[in-house]
């Protein structure tokens, strides 16, 4: 199991549970609001971006 | 020492994984961003350190603009240009197949609402599916069940959509046991199966379907790897559909992800990925 930090979500302000394995631009899902937000900067703090599902997103 | 570069624009659990198995491997995986990038045709040097080209874009349409520059500037890529512009496109997967004579659920494009009303008599009556020839994850399909349904979906098309959307791809709709299958096939290998149940006539997994081990039959294996060199090779995702007729391929995916198959499969999707991208790259 991975040792989790935390992070605030930019959409509704929850903490977001970060893995200490986390990659740049990792996207990750908010449990309390269900946003999609994305890793944009790993440093002492993890910085986190909103990002929205695109139409052409998929397999 | 070969150079795979796992080209992204936003890392899933899918490419994390990736990135663990190409570790495990001890293989080098340079991570790229697309969107940082500038595709400059002029300057092909800035990618020569490049074996491969994993695309793994979760943009289709971003993704399919790379494949293409890459593959014009003599870098492999998985999966080729050919390949993804087949699997993008539904309508383009149905004729291939058919083409082929791989079996293949049944499905016609039209482009208005009378031809449409048509269409659902070639597919033998209600109900039928409406899907855009483009798009994943289960979204914008309709399960069409009489003909006032067929007019608001197609109203609700022609006026709310973009021009990619006033193209109908109209399927017959199977009665499926609750589940279809999804396999994973590398160079035209069924690697491993799940199944994707749900009480939803829509099983994707993105959609809530729920994922187990699916036995890899001969029968599957057989429409697979036939599937597969039909499509042109590489890594591909399978959805087949169980019918009365014997199995029957629903769709054909060409950037697969897999993150909830590794569990009940006990396969490392991930890692016969890297093996493969080794193998294209030493072709070379």
């Amino acid at each position: 199991m991975n040792k989790l930090s935390e992070a605030n979500c930019p959409v509704c302000g929850a903490k977001i549970k970060i893995p200490t394995d986390v990659e740049l631009n990792e996207i990750l899902n908010c449990a309390e609001c269900e946003a999609k937000v994305e890793v944009i900067e790993i440093g002492k703090r993890v910085k986190l971006e909103e990002v929205k599902i695109e139409e052409d997103w998929g397999e | 020492m070969i150079n795979i570069t796992l080209l992204h624009t936003g890392i899933r659990g899918d490419e994390k994984l990736l990135i663990k198995a190409a570790k495990f491997q001890k293989v080098k995986l340079e991570i790229l961003d697309l969107r940082k990038l500038i595709l400059n045709p002029s300057k092909p040097k800035a990618f020569e350190n490049i074996d491969v080209v994993l695309d793994r874009c979760v943009s289709n349409f971003k993704g399919m603009q790379a494949i293409r520059f890459f593959e014009e500037i003599n870098i492999s890529v998985i999966n080729r240009f050919s390949v993804a512009s087949l699997c993008e496109n539904k309508f383009a997967t149905t004729a291939r197949l058919i083409a082929k004579k791989i079996p293949i659920i049944n499905a016609v494009l039209v482009f208005g609402e009378k031809e449409a009303k048509e269409a659902v008599k070639v597919l033998g009556g209600y109900p039928v599916v409406i899907k855009s020839t483009h798009g994943s994850w289960g979204r914008l399909m309709a399960k069409v069940s009489d003909e006032e349904s067929l007019e608001a979906i197609i109203e609700h098309k022609l006026i709310l959509g973009s021009p990619q959307h006033h193209a109908f791809y109209m399927q017959k709709f199977i009665e499926k046991p609750g589940r279809d299958i999804r396999a994973f096939v590398i160079d035209d290998k069924t690697i491993c199966a799940i199944y994707r149940s749900s009480p939803h006539w829509i099983t994707n997994t993105a959609r809530g379907g729920k994922a187990t081990n699916c036995r890899v039959t001969k029968e599957l294996a057989d429409l697979c790897r036939k599937t597969s060199k039909a499509m042109g090779g590489g890594v591909l995702a399978m959805d087949v559909f169980e019918t009365e007729e014997g199995l029957k391929i629903n769709e054909v995916n060409h950037t697969i992800e897999f993150k909830n198959s590794e569990q009940p499969t006990g396969v490392s999707i991930s890692g016969e990925i890297i093996k493969y991208c080794q193998k294209v790259a030493l072709k070379k």
